[in-house]
């Protein structure tokens, strides 16, 4: 069994009269895992997303890490419970999430622009009964 | 304007045969805008005693005011304090289930204020929930 460190910072000086200084780590557990990028079509929630994760595609728990890398704020990519088409993330671009995700949910993303490039991961503990191809 | 950064970073020395090392820094920015996200609830933290749901951001509180449609682009910083391994909130955005946050976890991710964001404890003893919503008005 691996492990992932996965590690989160957030400061400002000024959102409040005194500082944040937000750091906290913490380590999962994966036998596997990915990061990779891919050029996503579609456009509309509940219509040929990017396969983000598949329902028990993991055991337990699952980590996914989306990133919007583009660079303007008008490009977002939604991230959604592909059996409700219920939205759960807006990414703006430039912009990422890190969140445990439901292991028996299969979630998708679409861009707000055709082609536009999202990074994206899960990692967590596998479950051989589901085949992405 | 003021500026809040976020900065994530995955390492795994093991899960691969390539060492995973990445990170990422944001700045946190209005929805359609580079201005900063100007308003924050600060870092707090809830205890529960029971095995209910329980509401931890109403949409209500935090959606577009008046004629003022724009989607917005809060972003919210979940943890659960535990130390006892089994133990986990489910976290959900309305009635969607997002995920289960273990012990010694944490999420970070943007809302859009568009559905309460609600979280139910695995047990009804003592659990701890660390939260910052940092938004717009």
């Amino acid at each position: 069994m691996g492990k992932v460190s996965a590690s989160i910072s957030v400061n400002s000086t000024d959102v409040l009269s005194a500082p944040i200084s937000l750091s906290l780590s913490s380590s999962i557990s994966a036998d596997s895992g990915f990061v990779k990028r891919a050029k996503v079509a579609s456009t509309t929630v509940g219509t040929n997303g990017e396969v983000l994760y598949k329902a028990g595609d993991k055991t337990g728990s699952a980590y996914l890490y989306i990133r919007n890398l583009q660079a303007a704020d008008s490009d977002i990519v939604t991230v959604y419970e592909a059996t409700n088409n219920d939205t759960i993330l807006k990414i703006k671009g430039g912009e990422f999430a890190f969140l445990p995700i439901d292991t028996t949910s299969t979630f998708h993303a679409i861009v707000s622009s055709g082609d536009d490039i999202v990074e994206y991961g899960v990692f967590g503990t596998d479950s051989s009964a589901v085949r992405y191809s | 304007m003021a500026t809040t950064t976020a900065t994530i970073t995955l390492q795994s020395a093991d899960l691969t045969g390539d060492a995973l090392a990445l990170s990422r820094t944001s700045s946190l920015t209005k929805a359609g805008f580079t201005n900063g996200l100007d308003q924050t609830t600060g870092v707090g933290r809830k205890t529960t005693q029971s095995g209910s749901e329980h509401t931890l951001f109403s949409e209500a509180d935090f959606k577009p005011e008046g004629s003022d449609s724009a989607i917005r682009a809060h972003k919210i910083y979940l943890s659960n304090t535990s130390t006892t391994a089994s133990e986990y909130f489910t976290v959900t955005l309305g009635s969607q289930v997002v995920g289960q946050l273990y012990a010694g976890d944490w999420a970070f991710f943007p809302w859009d204020g568009e559905a309460d964001v609600k979280f139910t404890p695995s047990v009804a003893t003592a659990m701890t929930i660390e939260f910052m919503l940092i938004y717009e008005a």
